[in-house]
Formats: C-alpha cells, structure tokens, sequence
C-alpha cells in the first residue's frame, strides 16, 4: 500500500478520481453507442493509441514535474518512426546508437537549461526543427519497412484483458515507483517544488535535470518506436499533435505547469482520455474539422474542474 | 572565558570579505566558534548576518578571506556538498522545503544516504524522534505534506530536520532567525532545547534580532554592524542595555524611554466613531472583530490559527460573509517573498505600485514622479540604497520590508492590514516601524496588526486571542498583559 502513498495525501481527488471519472464519462457513451468496444478486441482496437500516447505522455509529465515543457515531443516521435523505419531495417546498430544518441541529446538539453538559465520553451521549440529536419531527411515520404517484431510487441495477445490495457497498467505502476519510492524521483518532484531548497541540500540540479530530460527522452523514444510498430510507417509528420495532446495529458491527470504536482497514474489516465475524446466524437459522427475544437473543450472543462478540486482542501489549524 | 579562548576553535572565520554588486556584505570579518558553545549573532538588517550564514554554509564563496574547520582550511570548492560533509547544517531564514512533498521526502533529500527499504518508515522515525526531543507535544506526521502546515509548523521542520541524526557528522548548526514563525510556546521549546545542547559536542550559531530570546540562549554574542564583527560579549555579563549600545542604538533606546507606546492614546479619540469593519448581521454568538478609524487592532494566539484568514477575509471585502469593510484596504504581506516583493522590478517601481492613479500622466506612468515618492520615502524611513531605481533584491530583506510598509502608505486607503510585517527585521527598522504607524493612526488610519511579538501588543488599542479559527477573547490593549494574552491561548 505504501507505494499508493500519493493517495493518502488528500490529493487523490486530483490525481486519481478525476482522471477516472474523465475517462468513465467519455467510456460509458462510446460503449452506449458501440456495445462491442467492452469486449476483448473492441477493448484493443479502442485503446491501441493508448500505447505511444502514454509513453509520450509520460515523457511530458518527466519534464512538467520540474516545471519544463517539451514543446518537440510530437517531432521527436516523427523522427523516431523515421528512424525505427528506415534506417533500423538496413543497419540495426546504425539505428540503436541514432536512438540512444537521441537520449544524450536530451541529457545535453536538461544540463544545458540549468547550466544557461534559459526557457525550455525556447529550447525545445528549437529543437523540434531539428528533429523535423532530420526526420525529412531520413524519410522524405511517408513509408518505410518497420521492423516485423516491433509490430508484433505491441499487438501481441495476452490472456483474459488485452495488451494496451495491461501496458497502461505497468506504465502507470512503473512510474508511479519512480516517482514516489526512489531517490532520484523525489529530487525530481523537490525541483519542482522548491528547487533552491534541493540545491541547499547539496545536490546538483544540472544532473538532476540531465537525468530528468534524459528520461524523457527515453520515453519519447519509446513512443515512437510503438507508433511506428502500430502504423508500420515511417513518417515524418505522423504526430505533431502529440506535443499539446501530451501536455492537455498530463494537465488532465492533476499536473501543472508550476511542477512538482504530477503523477504518473494521473498522466496515463489523461492520455487514455485523450485518446477516448477523438474516438467518442468520431462515433457521434462529428466531423473531423469540429474535433480539435470539441477536444479543446473538454480539456477546459476538466481543467475548470481541477481547478475547483484543489480549492477544496480546507484550512488546516495546528 | 578563558579557558575557551585557549582551545582550538571548532570553526573560524578568518579576514571574510564578501562583496555583491551594489553593496559591500563582509568586510575583513574574523570570527570563530568553539564546541559546545551557543553564539548569537546580532546586528541591523544589512549587517551581513545573512551573508555570513551563506558563507558558513558553502552557498557563497567569499572574495577573499578562509574558513577553517577544525583547524584545516577549506578548499576553494568548499561548498554546501562539503560543508554537509564537515558537519555543518543551516536552518536559512527563507524557509528550504519543497512544499509538495511530505516530511519524510524532505527529509530524504537532505540526508539522500539514508535511502534502502522502508526509508519512508526509518526516516519518518527518525524524524518524529527530533521532533520530540526539541518540541514536545507537536503533532505533526512524517506523511504530512509540507503545504498542508501552517509557517510555523513549517519552520518546526525546517528545525528538526537541521538536528536530525544522520550517518553525516553534526558539528556546527546554524540557525538563521529560527523563531520567526513560531509562537511563543514552541520558541520556548527550541530554547528549552538549545540549552540542553549547551557543552555538547554540537556547536549553534543562533541569529535572532529578538534580545530577549539572545540572551536567554546563549553563551556570546557577537554584533555585526556594516559587514565587521563590533565585539563579542559573553552573555551573563551582558543585558539588553549593552548589546543594543554596542549595535549602535543607544539613542534609540533613549527615545522609546521618553516618548513612552502609550503616550497615542487621548489624541485618537476624535475618529473613534467612525467605523470601517462592522460585523455583518449574521449572529452567532461568534466574537467578531470591529475596527474605527484611528485604531490600531492586533491580532495574537498561536501561529497560524485564523489570523491570516481574517486579514485575507477583510483585504479580499466583496468575498467577505462576516464583515462590512467601508473603504478601500491596503495588505502589509508577512511571506514578503511569495506575497510582497515583485523580484525584476526596482524598488521605485515595487514602492508605487498601488499608487499609479497618482502617478499617471493621461495613459502612462510618470516616470519623474514615480521617482519622487520613492526618494520621499527612501529619506523619511531610511531605506539603505545609492538609488531607488535598483532592483529590489539589491536590498536586504529588513529594507524589502520597508519597501512594502512604504508602499501601503503612500496610498489611501484608510485600513491598513498588517500580516506579521516585523518578522525577521531588525530592532532599530522595527522601532521606526512602529514609530510610523503610530504617526499615521493619529491622522485617522486604522490598522489591523496580526503580530506574532508580544512586544507589539502594546501598541495596539484592542487585542483579540485566536484559536483554531475563532476569536476567543477581546483584550483592551491598556490592560493586556503576556500572561492574560497566553492565559486565553490556551
């Protein structure tokens, strides 16, 4: 139980049953209109872009929980596809030592943020030319040959409950350890609450940010490589819609842009609701041009009612 | 004495000097601190108390100048890393917890050796220990999420985890203004606890502008006045008398004695009918507070048991359910650094920031004029600048208070909120404080003081006693006393 202590700290409602209650609301209408969806392939179908999805949106809640953003995540998941699509087929080792390299990169830029005192906002944004840039360059048009046992990873069939659901389960649980049991994600979470406070203590928040962004890094990657096995594509601009949808993710799912709130129970859950949003207005035949639009407002509904959830907690007198 | 002198000096500071960008800190500062010895350091806002705590705790590096631990020199890359690793811990005056994570998470960040399995039950254990040792009876949780604690509670761990046990050595604890949150039975706690340390092992520096609590404590004192240690009296020979002298406020003292807190009095009455709190209708046999112009109404009880809330209830007055505020307000904020100070701007800027219907000029700012009030008050109350347009952070945190009183004065507002503005500024600012508020009350504004210093209670025309939210009792100011004040809070 000790690893559930977020929930014992009057937070819960936060980073738990809202989230949960986000995804109900949108998970009843859509088994409503589509009563398979609750069986074991509908279930699959459903939530196969869970997958990349929450792996990115837990690479965005590493870099929320120290009040940084990542503003190229979407790009970076182009590239890796690219990557995981062309060049991994031709030269295995060739496209290890790009990925792994890519999680240096994102090391460098945490260490960077702090050594230079500069805005990951400005940083990222900048960088999401870059990875865009050698994604084109890697793949110019969408194509490309996924490797067959990456594909296979993520539609294999587990017993009883299908795999996407299963894997948001460990991710969640795995992260969730992370974040609250090792050392290394309590530093994290202090950085976003008072990171002078974490320096006093004779640590160094340029590694501590170095290792942060090289987790998300790793996530994002990880991301990629799931997409691109569930798209068999190789495709530059197959997801630049992930870097808001990630960051509405993780804000669904009790986060803030001040940092140190998150949750990574809360971040899986958000981008299973962000995931569910598109397929329930797909399913009440709601164009695709509205869609973005209704996606917007359901995040600020959810965030409306954040907001109201966190003012409840009462004065607490000594 | 003697026979201190002749040991070796557990920790020295040898020809210190430390310069910043517009002011100088340290100059040419020597001092050292023997084991087992309490040493209070005193001093004006600005004396370089601050500054010498960064610099025994390894968070700035002098420009010129060593510190010697147990006889050897440290290294140029001494740093707060290896001052933990020597044994020596500060308790910083801006509070360092990360409010989103609980006791134990903190603790975990200061003492990271201390991980393994159930490190949250071993240091939640060991945490509630030192929280018994130095204040009994506290009632706070390894689970508790430090935002969920009111300041004092904060500062109480902030304290224990300093004295927490670990596997690093424990020579030197520096204290840096460690009461100012507290009420006046845990400060009893923590001084109860600091002479049980007394001939220890342990050495405590003890950094407090509160005299009594100085000299109740420790074994020397050493007065810091522009950066240079002025001399270092031993305790049992001094009195409030000899150290305020020695800080140079020998005139000061003189003047309280003349002028006398009460001597206000008579000369308000003329503004006692009219009202700027009233109660609203709703009765439920509730003490409420009422407020007349011209008065000066404290606030006191425990810390952080409503009296924040009620200013908050009165400043924010639409939201208000139990009170009728007439009038605009004005909000003297206590956390200057989360609630009063905007850090980029300069001081002129931060001074006038409620004031800009005086300033403006058809649409914008005028830029000479917003230099004028600045420079006005910059004079009157003595705020220690070469000029108002510096950054506000230029300044030490007593003049960033003065900055904050300057700028509810100069507006309009008739009721002035007070959210223990005195806290962590120095006595000669504090008697020039007060010395401003009683002025402005005789021209008819009224303030609402929570103070959490028994002191200022006497400047205050009626006390209420706070407890868990409510208002227990009305004192009249005249008649209150420390005990009748701690009688109700309990």
């Amino acid at each position: 139980m000790q690893s559930l202590s977020a929930l014992r700290r009057g937070n819960s409602l936060r980073v738990l049953v809202l989230p949960i209650a986000s995804v109900l609301v949108i998970l009843i209408p859509i088994a409503i209109l589509r009563p398979n969806v609750l069986k074991y392939t509908g279930l699959e179908l459903l939530l196969n872009m869970t997958i990349p999805l929450s792996l990115a949106t837990v690479a965005q809640m590493f870099a929320m929980s120290i009040a940084e953003l990542d503003f190229s995540i979407g790009n970076l998941i182009g590239l890796v596809t690219c990557i995981v699509g062309t060049v991994l087929p031709k030269s295995t080792s060739l496209g290890i030592v790009m990925l792994i390299g890519i999680i240096g990169v994102y090391m460098l830029i945490g260490a960077f943020l702090n050594f230079r005192k500069v805005s990951s906002l400005v940083v990222t944004i900048a960088m999401s030319f870059v990875w865009t840039g050698l994604a084109v360059t890697i793949q110019p048009t969408p194509g490309g040959n996924v490797p067959p046992v990456i594909e296979k990873i993520v539609s294999v069939n587990t017993p009883l409950v299908p795999f996407p659901v299963l894997f948001m389960i460990a991710l969640a649980l795995i992260g969730h350890f992370v974040l609250f049991r090792t050392k290394f994600g309590i530093l994290m979470r202090g950085v976003g609450g008072n990171i002078k406070a974490v320096g006093l203590a004779g640590h160094s928040i340029t590694w501590i940010k170095a290792l942060v962004f090289g987790c998300v890094g790793f996530f994002g990657v990880l991301s990629g490589i799931a997409l691109a096995g569930i798209t068999t594509a190789a495709d530059a601009n197959i997801a630049p819609t992930y870097t808001l949808l990630t960051i509405a993710g993780v804000m669904v799912g009790g986060g803030s842009f001040s940092g140190g709130k998150e949750s990574a129970v809360g971040a899986v859950l958000g981008a299973c609701v962000m995931t569910l949003v598109g397929t329930l207005l797909t399913f009440l035949q709601i164009s695709p041009d509205w869609q973005v639009g209704v996606q917007g407002a359901v995040l600020l509904l959810v965030l409306f009612a954040n907001g109201l959830a966190s003012r409840t907690g009462e004065t607490k007198y000594a | 004495m003697s026979n201190i002198n002749a040991a070796q000096p557990k920790v020295e500071l040898r020809d210190i000097s430390k310069s910043f960008i517009y002011s100088r800190a340290l100059d040419n500062l020597s001092m050292s601190i023997y084991e087992g010895e309490v040493l209070a350091i005193v001093g004006h806002n600005g004396a370089g108390k601050s500054t010498l705590v960064n610099i025994l705790a390894g968070t700035y590096h002098p420009n010129s100048g060593s510190v010697i631990i147990d006889g050897s020199p440290t290294e140029s890359d001494y740093d707060v890393y290896e001052a933990n690793r020597l044994g020596i811990r500060a308790v910083f005056q801006e509070l360092s917890l990360c409010p989103n994570l609980t006791v134990a998470e903190n603790l975990r960040i200061f003492h990271p050796a201390l991980g393994g399995r159930g490190w949250q039950k071993r240091l939640g254990g060991m945490f509630v220990e030192t929280m018994d040792r130095i204040f009994p009876g506290h009632g706070i949780r390894a689970t508790d999420t430090i935002e969920s604690l009111p300041l004092g509670q904060r500062q109480m761990v902030e304290i224990a985890k300093a004295f927490t046990i670990s596997e690093l050595p424990l020579k030197l604890l520096i204290l840096d203004e460690p009461t100012s949150a507290l009420d006046h039975h845990t400060t009893q706690q923590l001084i109860d606890f600091i002479l049980s340390l007394r001939g220890g092992s342990m050495s405590v520096i003890y950094i407090s502008h509160l005299l009594d609590e100085v000299l109740s404590c420790t074994d020397r004192i050493a007065v810091l006045r522009d950066g240079r240690n002025l001399g270092i009296l031993t305790t049992k020979d001094a009195s409030r008398q000899t150290v305020i002298e020695l800080m140079g406020e020998a005139k000061l003292l003189r003047e309280e004695k003349e002028a006398g807190p009460f001597s206000h009095q008579s000369s308000r009455d003329k503004f006692k009918d009219v009202p700027l709190v009233v109660k609203s209708v709703v009765e439920d046999g509730e003490l409420r507070i009422t407020v007349h112009e011209g008065e000066i109404v404290g606030l006191t009880g425990l810390a952080g048991h409503g009296q924040t809330e009620l200013l908050l209830e009165l400043f924010d007055s639409r939201s208000a359910k139990q009170y009728q505020v007439k009038g605009a307000v004005t909000f003297v904020p206590g956390d200057r650094q989360s609630d009063g100070v905007f850090p980029i701007w300069s001081i002129a800027k931060n001074l006038t920031v409620q004031v800009y219907d005086v300033l403006k000029r058809l649409l914008l700012i005028d830029q000479n004029r917003e230099k004028e009030v600045a420079e006005k008050w910059r004079r009157s109350i003595g705020i220690k600048t070469d000029s108002v347009r510096r950054g506000i952070l230029s300044l030490s945190g007593g003049n960033q208070q003065k900055v904050l009183f300057a700028r509810c004065l100069e507006s309009a507002a008739p009721l002035v909120l007070m959210d223990d503005p005195t806290r962590g500024v120095d006595v000669g600012t504090t008697h020039e404080l007060y010395k401003l508020i009683m002025e402005e009350s005789r021209k008819g504004r009224a303030f609402v003081w929570y103070t959490t210093e028994m002191d200022e209670l006497k400047y205050c025309d009626r006390i209420y006693v706070f407890k868990s939210g409510k208002i227990i009792a009305e004192l009249s100011g005249d008649e209150a006393t420390q005990e009748d004040v701690l009688k109700s809070s309990f």
